[in-house]
């Protein structure tokens, strides 16, 4: 008998479940939907926001006739409105193992998971379809890129948060041939992923495989999605607190990279440098590529990075600075 | 081969300490997982070497540097025989240590006082095994060591003071340290007692040594070189020159703030003496210096291996008090014996001297008074700028001390009692006070002075006790002689010292005098005596004050001295002489070493050369001594911030003759004697091999990091 896999909800922490109450996912641009729902679509419909005038046509409904506007021109004018439709968010969650809890701390993985979880749940809850894919560091499940809609969606997206975990990097390459091919047009696509060595096999200083998958994921924008990259980092990683003589063994999760050893006081200007480096120039680039990029330290309330998320998935610009390196 | 420390060789164990510690001591590198670990760039290559061996060869190198100090804290030696006089069986030893200034005399290999440290740890080492040592130095204020079996202990106590400059330059000759080694042989040993005795062969060094030695203690000198096993002649010294004498003395006829600074350079043959040929004609130059500064400069030519004059007339500056001065050598090249070119000295212009004539026998007709002759003399020519006379009646002085006490007399140099019958006894302790803080009195008698009178007021002022009058010629047998000639004067009295011919007194004709009564415990000196012995100017000393008795009198009642030629030098040297007790002081000089001792009932602070400053209290009897004599320079006496008397350190100039130890070794052989064995220390070459290892471990080294 298969273990039952817990709900989506009990991987909320308190506070967020709080924090959740009466707020709703909205995206910042016109979606183009399959099906009504609340947002704002680009095709005409029932909505409540006037489109367009055009001409009365034998056959139109009678309904739409603008008798205001017939009085002005003198003639049938009838009044397009903006159809709402059904938004689909697509979760790309990297799950890859191998990064450490710091005490009194979240992991990246409780984290990842809480914040993946709020927007399912809050999309699912305002009547939007939800698709993803999880890679857990063994495989990537595809199937779960087609769009659906209720407690059905949420279940499958618990099991696979729930699966343990490999240290195989994530196909990022194949995984956006896949997300164009599957997604409905203008999704909202959400990316969980710490974006630090998404290709380990290229040298340290080598950025084409950052390159790569950051241009992989821009051409999701092809098919009108909004692409939200939420790049997880852990305080320690920003700070690197291993300043004392102490011989540290630095590794790679799943041996990516050879180790390197060396007393934290030495390895730590090189390390910060580096690590402020890429950042900045991460950002930059998001910017550049047009991607939306939050930042999730996971030393900060996680309640103000899922604020911060709906700001930025809503097309609001978010200036505060939460990864500041040393 | 043998070693003197076998134990230390299990420090070979500590050999495998570093390789022990490398793999115990590897740091265990904490693991550190980071999705960031691309950023982490690995410094340096220091921490692969604390987990492998990379480099072997440097392993070895440096395991053999560790052997090598290892064998050479072990002590390796070799036995030879040795040239000590050494008892061959286990002894109680004590070493004495020449540290006098003239072991700082430089030879061919090295400074004499580290090769006498050299020579120590040579006998130590040479001793039979069970041997007890301890040490003793010429310096008065070293704590000895005592008898221990730990047989490096004078050597590494010796070197440790040699290195922190601790080693004091004492007063004691090495004869007069025997008593202080004498005493650590607490007595009740069965073992014999040696004292081995190290220096040089100076007068203070092995040459001071007595022949003989207390009873069951046996004295045996140890030149350094047969310590060291060297041949005599193989640590050389240079000639060297040094300041034999300075004094110094007014020259009024310069200047009444002239001062005359005479002395004499000597230059003293190094050994092996330089043949005939190569004496040249040495140029040394000579500097005076006054309160710092360089003042005068004079060259001497030195010829041979003898001694040259010089002369300075410094006119001081119209400043009271003494002046710090200082002689010295200007040499092209350094001298092997620096000790002996400085002299420091302090010098005075010349005070006019106070003097109280006190007439006790006034008269209208100038020839018949008392003190007519004299008062005349001091006034002569040359007397004239010395002194400044006052004359005073016998109540005026009696008044005037029942006044003001001593107080009364505290400006006067010298006071004359010229005939003068005895003071009433109230006014005796302020006089005696005064005599015993400097004051100089010369009693002459004549009619009014009664023996009685004297004893009782004067007692032990006076030199000798008076006697009564005697008329010459009523003596038995003396029936024919109506008067006593005079005596050839001593010149080598204080008073009359200087003097190159006879007084000039010799055809004196006294008629009358006082005899005095013999006292052989009294420590007077005489300076003139008449024909039959009798005593007619004598002094002596009553606390820093000096008193001479003249036992004639000072006019021509009794005696024709007043007309002899001679009698101006000999007022005028008296006086100057007993006026010496208020003056002398500048003049004090003590060798390095010496102890100073005065009278004082109250602390004073005496400032030494290196302004160092020392207080001293004055003890039950009211004397002070001060003991940190080991500078050689000019020492200030300070009471309640006032100068209270200078004097001068200067090195005993017997230092400077250098003759080769093997002529100075005059102490008898212990009892027991024989020829014994002599370790020769052979890890100063395991030193040089580590030095070697060392400059190729460093060139490996160097290698691998480039």
């Amino acid at each position: 008998m298969a273990r039952q896999t817990p709900a989506l909800a009990t991987l909320l922490p308190p506070g967020l479940q709080t924090a959740l109450r009466g707020r709703r996912l909205i995206v910042g641009h016109r979606i183009r939907g399959v099906s009504l729902g609340r947002h704002r679509s680009r095709r005409a419909g029932d909505g409540q926001e006037f489109l367009e005038h055009r001409a009365y046509t034998p056959g139109d409904d009678l309904r739409r006739i603008d008798w205001r506007a017939v009085a002005r021109h003198d003639r049938l004018v009838l009044r397009r409105d903006h159809s709402e439709d059904q938004l689909t968010l697509a979760l790309c969650i990297d799950r890859t193992a191998g990064v450490e809890e710091a005490p009194g701390q979240h992991s990246r993985e409780t984290y990842v998971r809480a914040l993946a979880a709020a927007l399912a749940l809050m999309t699912v809850g305002q009547g939007d379809q939800l698709a993803f894919s999880v890679h857990n560091g063994v495989d990537t499940s595809f199937s779960q890129l087609r769009p659906r809609a209720g407690a059905p969606a949420l279940a499958a997206l618990s099991r696979a948060l729930h699966q343990p975990l490999g240290p195989e990097p994530c196909p990022w390459l194949s995984w956006a041939g896949r997300a164009r091919m599957l997604l409905p047009r203008r999704s909202l696509v959400v990316v969980f992923s710490d974006f630090l060595d998404p290709i380990p096999g290229r040298p340290a200083g080598d950025r084409s495989g950052d390159i790569e998958v950051l241009g992989a994921l821009s051409s999701l924008r092809a098919r009108g999605h909004t692409v939200v990259l939420v790049q997880s980092l852990l305080a320690d990683e920003l700070a690197f607190p291993w300043t004392g003589r102490r011989l540290l063994e630095v590794r790679a999760p799943g041996g990516r990279r050879p180790p390197v050893e060396g007393p934290g006081m030495h390895l730590r200007a090189g390390y910060l440098q580096a690590l402020g480096d890429h950042l900045e120039w991460f950002r930059r680039t998001c910017e550049q590529l047009g991607l939306r990029r939050v930042a999730a330290v996971t030393s900060r309330p996680i309640e103000e990075t899922l604020l911060s998320l709906l700001a930025v998935c809503a097309g609001q610009v978010v200036t505060s600075s939460p990864e500041a390196v040393g | 081969m043998s070693l003197l420390s076998p134990l230390l060789l299990l420090g070979l164990i500590g050999l495998a300490l570093p390789v022990i510690a490398h793999f115990l001591g590897r740091e265990r590198p904490r693991p550190l997982q980071l999705a960031s670990r691309r950023f982490v760039s690995p410094q340096g290559e220091v921490l692969t070497h604390r987990r492998q061996l990379r480099d072997r060869a440097l392993l070895a190198l440096r395991l053999l540097l560790l052997a090598l100090v290892v064998f050479a804290l072990s002590r390796p030696t070799t036995l030879a025989p040795s040239r000590m006089n050494l008892v061959a069986t286990p002894h109680d030893a004590v070493i004495v240590v020449d540290v006098s200034q003239s072991m700082l005399v430089s030879t061919s290999r090295g400074q004499q006082l580290a090769r006498a440290i050299e020579a120590v740890e040579a006998l130590v080492s040479a001793l039979p095994a069970g041997s007890r040592v301890g040490l003793v130095t010429t310096d008065p204020l070293a704590p000895p060591l005592p008898l221990s079996p730990a047989l490096e202990r004078p050597g590494q106590w010796l070197t440790r003071e040699l290195e922190d400059g601790g080693i004091r330059h004492g007063s004691w000759t090495l004869a007069s340290a025997l008593p202080r080694a004498t005493d650590l042989f607490s007595g009740d040993e069965q073992a014999p007692q040696v004292i081995y005795a190290i220096g040089d062969g100076t007068a203070r060094g092995l040459a001071s040594l007595p022949q003989t030695g207390r009873v069951g203690v046996a004295v045996v000198p140890v030149p350094i070189f047969e310590a060291l096993a060297e041949d005599p002649l193989d640590a050389a010294i240079a000639e060297h020159v040094g300041i034999e004498a300075v004094t110094w003395e007014p020259a009024r006829e310069v200047d009444p703030r002239a001062v005359r600074i005479t002395g004499r350079v000597r230059r003293h043959a190094g050994y092996p003496a330089a043949e005939d040929e190569d004496v040249r004609v040495r140029e040394v130059g000579v500097e005076l210096e006054v309160a710092g500064t360089k003042v005068g400069r004079t060259q001497v030519s030195l010829t041979g291996f003898d001694s040259e004059g010089f002369s300075f007339v410094h006119t001081l500056s119209p400043t009271d008090g003494p002046v710090a001065a200082a002689v010295s050598l200007a040499l092209p090249s350094p001298d092997p014996l620096p000790g002996d070119d400085r002299f420091p000295l302090w010098i005075a212009a010349q005070q006019r001297i106070q003097v109280i004539v006190v007439n006790g026998d006034p008269s209208e007709l100038r020839a018949h008074d008392e003190v007519f002759f004299l008062a005349t003399a001091l006034h002569s020519v040359d007397a004239q700028h010395a002194f400044e006379i006052h004359g005073r009646a016998p109540e005026q002085l009696e008044q005037s001390l029942r006044d003001k006490g001593p107080e009364a007399l505290a400006e006067v140099d010298v006071l004359i009692l010229a005939n003068v019958a005895a003071f009433d006894e109230d006014v005796m302790p302020a006089l005696r006070t005064a005599v015993e803080a400097g004051l100089g009195l010369w009693v002459t008698v004549g009619d009014r002075v009664t023996s009685d009178a004297y004893n009782d007021r004067f007692g032990g002022l006076l030199p000798l006790r008076l006697r009564e009058p005697m008329t010459a010629g009523t003596a038995p047998g003396q029936a024919t002689a109506r008067s006593e000639g005079m005596a050839p004067a001593d010149l080598a009295h204080p008073a009359l010292q200087g003097l190159e011919s006879d007084l000039g007194v010799a055809g004196t004709q006294t008629r009358r005098l006082f005899l005095l009564e013999p006292d052989p415990e009294a420590a007077h000196e005489v300076a003139l005596s008449f024909q039959s012995g009798a005593p007619a100017l004598l002094t002596h000393e009553v606390g820093r004050g000096r008193v001479a008795l003249l036992a004639t009198s000072i006019d021509r009642d009794w005696s024709d001295l007043p007309l002899r030629p001679g009698f101006v030098p000999l007022a005028e040297r008296t006086i100057d002489y007993l006026a010496g007790g208020r003056r002398s002081a500048g003049r004090a000089q003590l060798h390095i070493g010496d102890v100073r001792v005065t009278a004082g009932d109250a602390p004073v602070l005496v400032i030494g050369p290196d302004q160092s400053r020392t207080s001293i209290i004055p003890d039950d009897d009211e004397v002070l001594r001060f003991d940190k004599t080991h500078l050689v320079g000019t020492y200030r006496v300070e009471r309640d911030g006032q100068l209270e008397d200078v004097f001068s350190v200067v090195s005993d100039r017997r230092e400077s003759v250098l003759s080769a130890p093997s002529q100075a070794t005059g102490a008898g052989r212990p009892v027991g004697a024989g020829q014994s064995l002599v370790r020769s220390p052979k890890w100063r070459w395991l030193v040089l091999l580590g030095a070697v290892a060392l400059a190729i471990e460093a060139v490996i080294r160097r290698r691998r990091a480039s």
